[in-house]
């Protein structure tokens, strides 16, 4: 037995492998339980005991020495055919197409998890409710223009005696005596009342259904810093740490005092510049965002409240406004026309 | 509303060192908003939103008023200058004149007759200011109405003297259909809650606190003027002026109850005017016919209670300067109460302790006063509510993630998609004033506009896969009933619609089965069926009956579902029903049989047949025959050949 020829005679066999399971059929071959390696062992069963010990060293040696280059020749042999793979990973991949959130649906998300954890809960209150919850108990006399047929929608269903005629809510305000109604008249209220609002306006910034989403707060020693605190904290947390909040006075019926509320612009950061030229999305570094105040001590009463006692503050602002000025979403008629052109972007 | 007014011609009544941009910002921040400034002609014009409430801002006057009030807190000087209106001296000669309300229908009348020298051109200044802010230069007589109009606040109208024969003015309601062409040569026919000028004849000569009439307004050759002011009743006029769509900037004003004392300022100040631009004479006396003047308003309130409504303190002395500013009477008491009066411009808008809140909060500026977060409290929101919220997002998710989209269509519907949906006979709760005849009936499915959807986007795509969550509207005895309902539309196939709903009953833990055959009148009745989990009917599935496809110009099939998404949510689970899992084999077993039953009742039968079958597919349908694939196992021991093959016999029994 001449371990020097077998040696040579390995290396000779794995030059000619030219894939690594050829190479693993060598192995197989040497090594395997039918192998050479195990042959040669049966080979010395008829040796001397002296002769054994050098033919078994050898032949561990040899086994060794087969191992090793195997291995080497397969870890050569892995990386040549690994070289030869090449794949364009940028090719897209077959179509799996994907489908989409409203992007009214994906604010409402965004926005109700943001109240959530000021501990104001989410409520849903009557789209078609009677003219009392929409304007009477919100402090707007029937000879307010907003009640008139130029400003509300108005259905067939048979009017109330007691609660008027039936109206699509112009707004979410309709939330807020039931929503103290629903707590049986007792404060503490946290509520964040998300809905669809009907005013009858179609142009280019305007739908005739619309979602607004409303907050509402009544307590013992509610006050105007406490809404500040409030919008500061939503409009940090929905447009940004670096946006800014400003009261502006107005006047809405139901609340008193009743302020707008502006934003820095989301374009500008409220430089009212870009680029050198003056900004087009706002008028003067500052959005208007829309309408809050303290609820009308007239509100609380209507709900019940003693508002010598308690006091509160609601907002009712517009989402599609709210993603246009966030997202730039600036055509808010595509919201409701179902063209899959515009819902696929989201 | 919004007014324009020049920077000029606010310092002809303010008296102070702020730039025009410091005014605006200021302004804004405080008290009207100043939308924008702009250079017309050389003159600096400002355009300021006006709300409702503060009418009394609608004018130059009352824009200094505010800003006397606002600049000091900036430390800007700004003093209001009145001017100082004298009682026309009136001359020998005197024309007849009557002007009388014997059913009251106004606040207040102001009527006067001058001799006018011509009519003509405004001095340069008047047509100058007026062009600025948008309004037209007519003539000298005219634009003095409109002068007056916006320097002082209040509308004014008036006359040409002879163009009223018999001198007379009666105020009236209207009566039904009687008619008037009104100055700018247009036609109407009135209602009776309108309110007219009769000159006793019975011929209307004027819309008062709207629109002149073209029988009696002033023309290039009146000698002698009826200067004329009213106060009116603010809501007919806004329901006069809405209803013929008469949108002037008198009735805008007139609308929102400007204050009947400003009306004799305003009076005082025209006939001023008409002396300088048209060398006037007055030739009759002054008449003022005011049977009940506006009531002084008091308000009691104290420093602690408006303290307590801005969360922080407000030094007395500041809080009694800008009252005293915006021309409320202060009373400080010992016991921190404080005896406010309201000036009569306000005492429409000033009734209650928050409105001094405000006057105060505002002026103080919104800007001083610290931003806090409420403390926190705890409400209970009802499980339903929170359960409604927690799975429309999983369920609308899920469809997304499936490759659907989400649309939202109007909540109302037009009366051709009833019809060619085959359901305008069904009654519908409608919008009386509807803007527009494609949003008047309130949905009860929302199948048809999903039909629609594919329709209109049926160029933009090969395959379509829809879907929206919304509330339909039964009409009933009361409100209607709000049912919000899940309902997903795709143009692929059937499969592929009963895929996505076993999917979507999957991610909600619901176990359910197809029916055969279903109520929904959209449903072809040979292609539709129900999901149902036992007496619960979560709702339909199916195809679009054919011929309403095609009443929209669709040829392609649809297929539909609509679920009740209530049934849904009460019946979801966020964890599956557990049963553990069998240690011992599962054994399949394929049998090819004749069809003769649906699939849902050979899956019923097959399981009320062995107790040890675990699932039942099927693998593939051929002609009338259908080859299922039967699972069985047992949860205490392995199942022997024998045991197997007895269960596949008692199973075959049944189908």
């Amino acid at each position: 037995m001449d371990i020097t020829t077998l040696k040579k005679t390995v290396l000779d066999e794995l030059a000619k492998c030219t894939t690594a399971d050829a190479a693993s059929d060598l192995e197989l071959i040497y090594l395997g339980r039918n192998g050479r390696v195990n042959e040669l062992l049966k080979g010395i069963k008829s040796l001397s005991l002296e002769e054994k010990k050098t033919a078994g060293k050898d032949i561990n040696a040899f086994k060794a020495f087969v191992t090793e280059e195997v291995r080497r020749a397969k870890s050569e042999l892995y990386a040549q055919e690994e070289q030869k793979i090449k794949v364009d990973v940028t090719l897209p991949p077959p179509l799996n197409k994907s489908g989409s959130l409203h992007p009214i649906t994906i604010a409402v998300n965004e926005i109700t998890g943001i109240f959530n954890k000021i501990g104001f809960i989410r409520m849903s209150y009557p789209e078609v409710d009677w003219e009392y919850y929409a304007f009477e108990v919100l402090n707007m006399p029937k000879t307010h223009a907003a009640r008139d047929d130029f400003e509300t929608t108005f259905l067939n269903g048979i009017p109330d005696k007691k609660m008027g005629k039936m109206v699509l809510t112009p707004h979410t305000s309709n939330g807020q005596v039931r929503e103290m109604e629903r707590l049986k008249s007792t404060p503490p209220i946290r509520m964040i009342n998300i809905g669809k609002c009907y005013r009858p306006n179609w142009d280019a910034t305007h739908t005739p259904m619309f979602h607004q989403f409303e907050g509402l707060c009544v307590d013992k020693g509610i006050t105007i810093a406490n809404l500040k605190g409030t919008l500061e904290y939503f409009v940090k947390s929905y447009f940004g740490e670096n946006t800014e909040v400003r009261l502006r006075p107005h006047h809405f019926q139901f609340t008193e005092p009743s302020f707008e509320v502006d934003i820095t612009c989301t374009m500008c950061k409220g430089s009212a510049v870009v680029e050198g030229k003056k900004c087009k999305i706002c008028k003067s570094g500052w959005l208007e965002l829309g309408g809050t105040g303290m609820v009308h001590p007239n509100v609380l009463k209507a709900g019940g409240i003693d508002p010598t006692i308690y006091s509160g503050w609601a907002f009712g602002f517009g989402i599609e406004r709210v993603n246009m000025m966030k997202y730039g979403i600036d055509d808010i008629r595509n919201y409701y026309t179902g063209d899959i052109r515009f819902l696929n972007l989201f | 509303m919004n007014i324009k007014i020049t920077h000029n011609w606010l310092l002809d009544y303010l008296d102070t060192d702020a730039t025009p941009v410091e005014i605006q910002k200021y302004l804004s921040l405080c008290g009207p908003s100043v939308e924008r400034i702009e250079e017309v002609n050389g003159e600096i014009v400002y355009d300021i939103e006006i709300t409702t409430n503060r009418i009394d801002t609608a004018s130059v006057l009352g824009i200094a008023r505010e800003a006397a009030a606002i600049l000091p807190q900036f430390g800007k000087k700004a003093i209001l200058k009145k001017k100082e209106l004298s009682q026309p001296i009136v001359s020998k000669t005197i024309m007849p004149i009557s002007i009388t309300d014997p059913s009251g229908v106004c606040r207040r009348l102001l009527g006067i007759v001058m001799e006018v020298d011509g009519v003509g051109k405004s001095p340069e200044y008047i047509s100058k200011r007026l062009t600025a802010i948008d309004m037209r230069s007519l003539n000298n007589i005219v634009d003095v109405t409109n002068y007056v109009m916006t320097e002082i606040g209040h509308p004014t109208h008036v006359f040409d003297y002879d163009r009223i024969e018999t001198h007379n003015l009666i105020l009236r309601h209207a009566k039904k259909g009687e008619e008037i062409v009104t100055l700018d040569e247009k036609k109407y026919n009135l209602d009776e809650t309108d309110i007219i000028i009769d000159d006793g004849t019975g011929k209307v000569i004027d819309l008062p606190g709207i629109m002149g009439t073209a029988n009696s307004v002033v023309t290039n050759n009146t000698k002698r003027i009826l200067f004329f002011i009213e106060s009116n009743d603010p809501v007919s006029i806004r329901r006069t002026s809405m209803r013929y769509g008469i949108r002037t900037m008198a009735s805008t004003i007139n609308e929102k109850n400007p204050d009947s004392e400003l009306a004799l300022t305003a009076f005082l100040r025209g006939i001023e005017l008409f002396k300088e631009v048209a060398d006037a004479k007055v030739v009759s006396p002054l008449i003022d016919i005011y049977p009940k003047k506006a009531e002084q308003i008091e308000i009691k309130t104290s420093k602690s209670f408006i303290d307590a409504k801005v969360g922080v303190e407000i030094p007395l002395k500041t809080i009694v300067s800008i009252l005293t500013n915006l021309e409320f009477t202060v009373s400080t008491q010992e016991n921190d109460e404080l005896i406010i009066t309201v000036p009569t411009h306000r005492i429409s808008d000033v009734t209650i302790p928050e409105d001094i809140v405000e006057e105060v909060a505002r002026v103080y500026g919104y800007f001083a006063i610290p931003s806090v977060l409420q403390l926190p409290a705890y409400v209970t929101q009802p499980k339903d509510t929170e359960l409604l919220f927690y799975y429309q997002y999983v369920v609308k998710s899920y469809l997304k993630h499936r490759g659907y989209t989400e649309v939202m269509n109007y909540s109302a519907t037009s009366k051709e998609l009833l019809q060619q949906f085959e359901v305008d006979k069904v009654e519908h709760l409608y919008i009386t004033n509807s803007i527009s005849e494609d949003i008047k009936y309130l949905r009860q499915s929302l199948i048809p506009s999903l039909v629609k959807n594919v329709k209109q986007n049926e160029g933009f795509a090969k395959e379509h896969k829809l879907f929206e969550l919304a509330k339909t509207y039964i009409p009933s005895d009361s409100l209607p009933i709000e049912e919000n309902k899940l309902s997903i539309c795709t143009s692929v196939s059937l499969d592929e619609l009963k895929s996505i709903l076993i999917g979507l009953m999957k991610e909600l833990n619901i176990e359910f089965d197809f029916k055969e055959g279903s109520t929904n009148i959209h449903l072809m009745p040979s292609v539709a069926g129900e999901l149902t989990q036992g007496k619960i009917q979560f709702g339909s599935f199916g195809q679009v009956k054919p011929i309403l496809c095609r009443n929209l110009g669709l040829e392609a099939p649809v297929y539909v579902a609509e679920l009740s998404f209530v049934d849904l949510i009460q019946t979801a689970r966020v964890m599956p029903n557990y049963k553990s899992f069998s240690q011992y084999a599962h054994i399949t077993h394929d049998i090819t049989i004749k069809k003769d039953k649906t699939f849902a009742e050979l899956k019923k039968n097959a399981f009320s047949a062995s107790n040890k079958l675990i699932s039942l597919s099927l693998l593939s349908t051929y002609k009338d025959t259908i080859t299922l694939r039967l699972e069985f196992t047992d949860s205490t021991k392995n199942l022997t050949e024998e045991e197997v093959k007895r269960e596949v016999e008692a199973v075959q029994k049944y189908l």
